[in-house]
């Protein structure tokens, strides 16, 4: 197991296996966390994960999560 | 120990190299920091669901620069920009960028409607106005004494959520060009919408007689799409119009009565005044303020990214394919009007079946 640090309103820690892909994390993070759908994450290294097979890289981590909210104006 | 400053500045020099955008930091005497981002090249993307088909468009623009001030002293954030390449098209009808103002003219120095002067984008209800007010609260507790660890780890997150929403920001194409002017409007040069009616926004008497052209238009047209309730009453409306539509509701009304307000207003009308709750002005460090220089010999602005000089300048129209969908939509402050007269029409409506009864 490692440690991932998760941002979105707030920061958050969670134990999770490693060799996984963001796909799964999200869904943990929806089910088990009550976390709204995210769309991205965003590592250390602004490396971007968006589909649900991207895997994760393994060991600890740090996410910060995009909802993608984009209404500027209509 | 690191100042807030520094553990600032250390932090958005990371991610912007991180994700590889131009910038140039200054430090400013009052304690402030000003970024400027440079974009020699933007696609505005827009994706957009019609019919369950997804339609994508990608346009691009040229030389956008974005300023962002982190004005310290009164905690707050402001977001502004503009370009320094226009197509011809774009000058046209004065489009700087799909959440920027309109300009009206290329040659007037410091004025709110001139690309010579930095306006502020519209964030509407985006992330990144959520971003905005979590880091001004970091800032504010800073200054309050009770910047506490979990707050500094939790900067480094927002900062970079921040500059991906910048980004965002930049690329991200106008669906219905409200407040402002979308990319698809200025392909289209067909720039004729209900916003046009918002000059007459606040003249109550006029008003009332154009929402009345307006609802019954749309209740006997059916345009109606669809209708959001909440507690008993329209929350909001989604309507289905097209160009004819627009088209037949200004020709229905009677534009002679607005004759004295268009002479006194139109010419200095500028539909950003209605948007007041769209920017932040309060604290904005307006010292030394502007990035944008005129050349006392040619007479021509320009602006100086890294020691090198961007001029404003007009270039050829290129060909883009006009692969795109127009939403008509009202603005939103009538379209609010219109639906609280449909309320107040089914609140009498139910008063007098209860007094039937």
């Amino acid at each position: 197991m490692r440690k991932i640090q998760v941002y979105l309103n707030s920061l958050d820690e969670i134990e999770f296996e490693d060799n996984t892909t963001w796909g799964e994390l999200k869904k943990y993070l929806v089910y088990n966390k009550n976390y709204p759908s995210a769309v991205k994450a965003l590592d250390d290294n602004s490396n971007i994960y968006s589909n649900d097979a991207d895997k994760l890289p393994d060991g600890n981590l740090s996410l910060t999560l995009i909802i993608e909210k984009t209404n500027y104006g209509i | 120990m690191k100042t807030l400053k520094k553990i600032l500045i250390d932090n958005i020099e990371k991610e912007l190299n991180l994700i590889k955008i131009e910038y140039e930091i200054k430090e400013k005497e009052n304690g402030n920091i000003n970024v400027l981002l440079y974009y020699p090249e933007v696609n505005l993307n827009l994706n957009l669901t019609k019919n369950d088909k997804i339609i994508k468009n990608v346009y691009k623009i040229i030389d956008l620069f974005i300023l962002i001030e982190f004005n310290l002293k009164n905690p707050n954030i402001f977001i502004s920009g503009t370009r320094t390449t226009f197509k011809k098209k774009e000058l046209a009808v004065g489009f700087i960028h799909p959440h920027l103002p309109k300009f009206s003219n290329l040659n007037t120095y410091n004025s709110s409607n001139s690309p010579n002067n930095l306006n502020y984008f519209c964030l509407g209800n985006s992330d990144l106005r959520d971003d905005i007010y979590k880091l001004t609260k970091i800032i504010t507790s800073y200054f309050e004494d009770a910047l506490v660890n979990t707050y500094l780890i939790e900067l480094k997150f927002l900062l970079k959520k921040f500059f991906y929403d910048v980004n965002s920001l930049a690329h991200t194409e106008s669906v219905s060009g409200i407040p402002y002017i979308s990319y698809t409007q200025v392909l289209s040069n067909n720039l004729i919408s209900i916003n046009d009616f918002s000059f007459v926004l606040n003249k109550s008497n006029s008003l009332s007689i154009l929402i009345e052209e307006i609802l019954n238009y749309i209740i006997n047209n059916n345009l109606i799409d669809k209708v959001i309730i909440k507690d008993g009453f329209i929350y909001d409306i989604k309507l289905n119009l097209t160009k004819k539509d627009v088209d037949n509701i200004l020709n229905k009304v009677d534009l002679s009565i607005y004759n004295t307000i268009l002479l006194n207003n139109i010419i200095v009308f500028n539909i950003d005044e209605d948007y007041d709750n769209t920017y932040i002005y309060n604290g904005r460090d307006n010292y030394n303020l502007s990035i944008i220089t005129k050349n006392l010999k040619n007479g021509l602005y320009y602006i100086n990214f890294k020691d090198k000089i961007y001029e404003f300048k007009i270039i050829e129209d290129v060909d883009e394919k006009e692969n795109h969908l127009i939403e008509y939509n009202l603005h939103p402050k009538l379209k609010q009007i219109i639906i609280n007269t449909i309320n107040n029409n089914l609140k009498e409506q139910m008063l007098k079946n209860q007094l039937k009864n």
